[in-house]
């Protein structure tokens, strides 16, 4: 550590001697003002030197040596500009560039990105993925829906058909670090349809890494999401309205003052036909708002808010009876139920303070509060005479997540940048478990989280290297560090060579109630007191070929060495263990695979495609007597596309494709039956608890799905008079066909049909399914 | 051989690939043009002089129509014609030796919708043409003409015949409007008070948003509906609207949903309109009695059809509240029962915007 800090000082020194011209500046839309994040300045005059702008649309050119050059600003899908800049004797120079965007073609997917607010060094970074929204709405089921859209990228897969959370390289989805500009989000989903809990007119783009990120980021084991909302449009009022009868939706930008930019943005979905049919009342609503000002070109403010609420009551009592009168079986299904009650809410507030301090320093602070508490309920009752079935599950979690956080980037150099962090945590977690309505366990605990990180990235020639170190002390105990490197070698024609190797610690896991509930729809967060983190290695290879200006292939191969990770063993009861600490068990694991993917575009086709091979094991004492066993989210391959077409400058028609290996399941043939007198009721009362011999021994069938999506600019009719009305300028009809391929049945689990020895597939999407909207955008 | 057999499936792949790539245009083409004269055989008996097309779309746009591909693609097709439609107009209405007897027209809409329906293939224009009568260098603002004229299509008539024969038709009318309207004719006949405003500029369309309460003996529901209509351009009109039912019956709940529902309208005064309403509706309902009676899945299906027919307060042409009292015929389906028959009140409120 003393090493890195002394290199830092003289680093810091030799820059500050530099006698050398600086020229720093901004590069950002001309038209909505947001700040551009990987735009190319190139200094034109004597040796051809150059750099991209950064997270905060920043760049920095240290040590020219001109009196007068010639800069060169571009950014695809923007207006090049090329200026001369004469010093007049200063050392330091700072300018504002506004790039003019070009034309706009509806739903083109374009490979390169935009915008402000991505994470990650999209120079360095190895298995980096990004989806800009006009990609997203590319992707006919996930057109407003981010986690939807994020299951089409290599490596990160679906856990359960019913939840949004997702499984990256073979991880725990509690080990996604998910981030609402810049703030840990815990749970941003919502119910049932596996629905993002962004609103997808607010988002600007989604950025994630699936291993070997930085030592910046840090908390989680797997990847990093980031999804960066919109800052408001500085040059009128511009936003979208989508009403529906299930949905409705409303996006506003528009700027308060010359400095001052706002982003309002609101969604209610209600589910009418359930209400009506089966008596199940389930909403879910979120909210957007942000504030931006401009003190001056180099100081920035940016207030966010995020809220969101979920009520679900699902009860199948009514759909129960209608089947079994239908089928002739009423007297048994006249008795069951199946019900789900669920309640959960997200609040985040935040504040982010972006400075340039100097045309080499780059100052950025940010306090936030995140707030989750969840509430989630589900039973499964059956009568016969006077014996009652009865199962259930109920989990309680409360999240509180105070924080600060400040990071400085310094470039004394061309050649070489440096990049240091703090952050502080205050997190309360309060948890409580129920199994058949007895408890089984609570846990309250109020832990601290004090981080720092420190990179220092060098180029020399065609090499970049990126070493860096994060250091974390959890709750009091011992100060851990995660050294990490991420080096990338350019060869000829644009090829390039990545690697990355890191270790990552977790303090906050998540309960896997998967066998528990009838679906997992969230994480239950769980702080680790121990002084043991969850910790994994990560070792990557990658290979980066551009065919072209349009296409780029793209091969990444994984190892993640899973040294230390926890599982809760919910059976002990209460008369075992009481508290919910002693249910967590330690374990190790192992995830490996490869991931090939081109993306590009060629005539009016654009999109992407991938094919991943991959393994996932995990061990644990209490299962199987510690024998490897392949884990609840290995997916053996797993091929993804999604495709768009650009017919006509009106209509683009969209694809998207995914067929994938069954996960493995642990497959019931023994059941236990746990019996209770009820002295009050009179009634026997017995809890079934299915067993099997070995975990996860029974691998599901391949799945296939194929979706279809329409997006055409409206010239006449409803959208368009709408549209006229409102005083917008365009209205779009979207049309989605999902399940195409309902012909075959997508087997999701066999249900143990008990005495009669039989295994019921069971699946979902049975029917394809049709659904049509407009959109107008003003 | 492998090698030369994997050489001629690349070709071939690739040859296909390109050739549906240029076909799909086809597939999905959103353009067709259709030639369009301005069939100027006769010099007309005025001209006109200033021709602007305030619509808001391409000057050569005439039409848009929705063609099922294969039966199943909804592909576009917008029509444009081989030349801007106020040069046709210009074409149209010319007359070199004609001196002072100068007009000039704004044309705020102008679209053929082409009905491709088997059976019930036709063309109808909507237009609204704002005139002004040039007076040397002055110009007199006379007022705005609406048309919404229909023909049926011949059989095997070209699509550019069947908008010539529209066309025709309608410039003949026009011709005729303006002569009648230079010389006064207008102002003699109330009953042309609807296809000409006079003084009055071009009316935008009316958005209406609507709901209509309705009740019987032993149920009631409620519709609610979105819906834009054009100004009236006869005494007698038609319109379309989307619709969702509410209803409650002793038995069961239902919501149906029903999409171009039409309204048969007849103008009585300038405040009060007489409507009839015939919906068609698909829904689903919620049995209340499910602890006495044994429902299966297939009884959640409702179909629904009612008749409604009201007078209401309706200014023509004027924004406000729009209300109004009925009689609904309702006729309802759910499988295993037989249909019922029932007869409510309706009172029905809307905001015309």
């Amino acid at each position: 550590m003393k090493i890195i800090t002394s290199i830092f000082f003289i680093l810091l020194a030799l820059g500050a001697y530099s006698q050398k011209v600086s020229l720093s500046g901004i590069v950002s839309d001309a038209e909505t003002g947001e700040t551009l994040v990987n735009a190319g300045v190139i200094i034109r005059t004597g040796e051809l030197r150059g750099t991209t702008t950064d997270i905060n649309g920043f760049f920095s050119l240290p040590g020219i040596e001109f009196d007068s050059f010639i800069v060169e600003i571009q950014f695809v899908g923007y207006e090049k500009q090329v200026h001369k800049l004469n010093t007049n004797g200063k050392t330091k120079l700072f300018v504002e560039v506004k790039l003019k965007p070009l034309a706009y073609e509806l739903g083109q997917v374009n490979v390169t990105e935009s915008g402000t607010g991505f994470i990650g060094d999209r120079e360095i970074e190895t298995s980096q993925h990004t989806l800009s929204t006009k990609q997203i709405q590319s992707i006919p089921t996930a057109r407003n829906d981010v986690f939807k859209a994020l299951r089409y990228l290599p490596g990160i897969e679906p856990t359960e058909p019913l939840s949004p959370l997702v499984s990256v390289r073979g991880s725990d989805p509690g080990e996604n670090l998910i981030m609402l500009d810049g703030v840990t989000i815990y749970n941003p989903y919502h119910f049932m349809s596996s629905s993002g809990i962004f609103n997808m007119q607010t988002v600007k783009h989604v950025d994630m890494m699936v291993g070997g990120f930085g030592a910046e980021y840090g908390g989680r084991n797997a990847s990093v999401i980031n999804i960066a909302t919109k800052d408001g449009n500085n040059s009128g009022l511009h936003g979208e309205v989508i009403p529906s009868t299930a949905e409705s939706k409303m996006f506003l930008e528009f700027p308060l003052s010359p400095k001052t930019t706002m982003m309002l943005a609101g969604r209610f979905n209600y589910d009418i036909a359930s209400n009506l049919m089966f008596y199940s009342n389930n909403y879910f609503y979120d909210a957007n708002f942000s504030i931006t000002h401009r003190f001056s070109s180099k100081h920035r403010l940016t207030v966010k808010y995020f809220g969101s609420k979920d009520k679900t009551n699902l009860d199948f009592n009514n759909f129960y009876r209608y089947m079994g009168n239908s089928i002739g079986m009423s007297e048994i299904f006249n008795e069951m139920s199946l019900n789900w009650v669920n309640r959960w809410h997200n609040n985040i507030a935040t504040a982010i303070w972006r400075s340039v301090i100097s045309p080499q320093l780059l100052f950025r602070a940010q306090a936030y509060a995140s707030m989750h508490r969840a509430d989630n309920f589900s039973e499964m009752k059956m009568n016969f005479e006077d014996v009652v079935f009865d199962t259930s599950t109920g989990f309680k979690s409360k999240v509180n997540d105070y924080g600060a956080k400040m990071s400085l980037v310094y470039k004394p150099f061309y050649w070489n940048e440096l990049k240091m962090g703090i952050e502080y945590n205050n997190y309360l977690f309060h948890n409580a478990t129920m199994l058949n309505k007895l408890d089984n366990g609570t846990a309250k605990k109020e832990p601290v989280l004090l981080s720092a990180f420190f990179e220092d990235k060098i180029s020399i020639g065609g090499l970049t290297l990126r070493p860096g170190v994060r250091a974390s002390s959890f709750d009091g105990q011992n100060v851990l560090f995660e050294p990490r490197v991420n080096a990338v070698l350019k060869l000829w024609r644009g090829t390039k060579i990545k690697a990355a190797w890191g270790k990552y610690n977790q303090h906050i896991v998540s309960m896997n109630t998967q066998e528990f509930e009838f679906n997992q729809f969230l994480d239950y967060y769980y702080p680790l007191s121990n002084g043991l983190p969850s910790i994994s290695e990560h070792y990557i290879a990658g290979l980066e070929i551009p065919l072209n200006r349009q296409n780029t292939l793209s091969a990444d191969f994984y190892y993640k060495d899973i040294e230390r990770t926890y599982t809760f063993d919910l059976l002990q009861d209460r008369f075992e263990v009481f508290a919910l600490s002693e249910k967590i068990v330690a374990g190790t694991g192992l995830s490996y695979g490869m991931e090939l993917m081109w993306n590009g575009s060629f005539g009016k086709f654009s999109g992407w495609s991938s094919y991943t091979l991959s393994k996932s094991t995990r061990s644990f004492p209490h299962i199987m007597n510690g024998q490897q066993y392949d884990y609840d989210y290995d997916r053996r391959h797993s091929f993804k596309a999604v495709m768009n077409y650009q017919a006509t400058k009106r209509i683009s028609y969209s694809a998207s494709f995914i067929a994938q290996s069954g996960v493995p399941r642990s497959v019931e043939n023994t059941l236990q039956m746990y019996f209770m007198y009820d002295p009050l009721t009179g009634q026997m009362i017995y809890s079934p608890q299915y067993t099997v011999a070995q975990k996860n021994a029974s691998r599901m069938p391949w799945l296939f799905y194929l979706d279809f999506g329409l997006q055409k600019q409206i010239v006449t009719g409803f959208g368009k008079d709408l549209a006229t009305f409102f005083g917008a300028d365009e209205s779009y009809l979207v049309v989605n066909v999902y399940n195409a391929l309902f012909f075959r049945r997508n087997v999701l689990y066999y249900l143990s049909a008990g005495d009669l020895g039989l295994y019921i597939p069971m699946g979902d999407n049975y029917l394809p399914t049709v659904s049509a909207g407009y959109t107008i955008k003003f | 051989m492998a090698k030369l057999l994997n050489v001629f499936l690349l070709t071939v792949s690739i040859v296909l690939l390109s050739n549906i790539n240029s076909k799909a245009q086809k597939w999905v083409a959103d353009t067709i043009v259709v030639e369009l004269s301005d069939g100027n055989n006769a010099p007309a008996p005025f001209r006109l002089k200033n021709i602007v097309d305030s619509r808001g779309v391409h000057p050569a746009f005439i039409s848009v129509y929705e063609q099922k591909k294969w039966l199943v693609f909804p592909v576009d097709q917008i029509v444009y014609i081989s030349s801007p439609l106020s040069k046709i107009l210009e074409g149209r209405f010319t007359n070199d030796t004609l001196e002072g007897l100068d007009f000039n027209v704004d044309i705020k809409e102008y679209c053929v919708k082409n009905n491709t329906s088997i059976g019930a293939r036709s063309l109808s224009l909507n237009a609204v043409v704002e005139l002004s009568k040039n007076n040397g260098a002055a110009t007199s603002f006379l007022g705005t003409f609406y048309y919404s004229d229909n023909v049926k299509q011949k059989k095997r008539e070209s699509l550019s015949d069947g908008y010539q024969a529209l066309f025709n038709e309608w410039a003949n009318r026009f011709t005729s409007d303006v002569i009648g309207v230079n010389n006064g004719l207008d102002e003699l006949m109330s009953e042309s008070y609807y296809h000409f405003r006079r003084g009055q500029p071009a009316i935008k369309k009316n958005f209406y948003v609507e709901t209509e309460f309705f009740g019987g003996l032993n149920f009631w529901g409620i519709d609610a509906a979105l819906w834009f209509s054009e100004p009236e351009s006869e005494r007698m009109f038609n319109r379309s609207t989307g619709l969702m039912r509410y209803v409650e019956h002793p038995d069961f709940r239902a919501i149906a949903f029903g999409s171009s529902i039409p309204l048969w309208n007849f103008r009585f005064t300038d405040k009060s309109l007489f409507s009839h309403k015939v919906a068609f509706l698909l829904g689903v309902n919620n049995w209340k009695d499910m602890d006495t009676v044994d429902h299966k899945l297939e009884e959640i299906l409702y179909v629904n059809m009612s008749f409604t027919q009201r007078i209401n307060f309706n200014q023509i042409d004027r924004s406000g509240f729009v209300f109004g009292v009925g009689l609904m015929e309702d006729i309802h389906y759910v499988v295993y029962h037989k249909p019922k028959i029932k007869i409510a009140l309706a009172l029905n409120l809307a905001y015309k915007f």
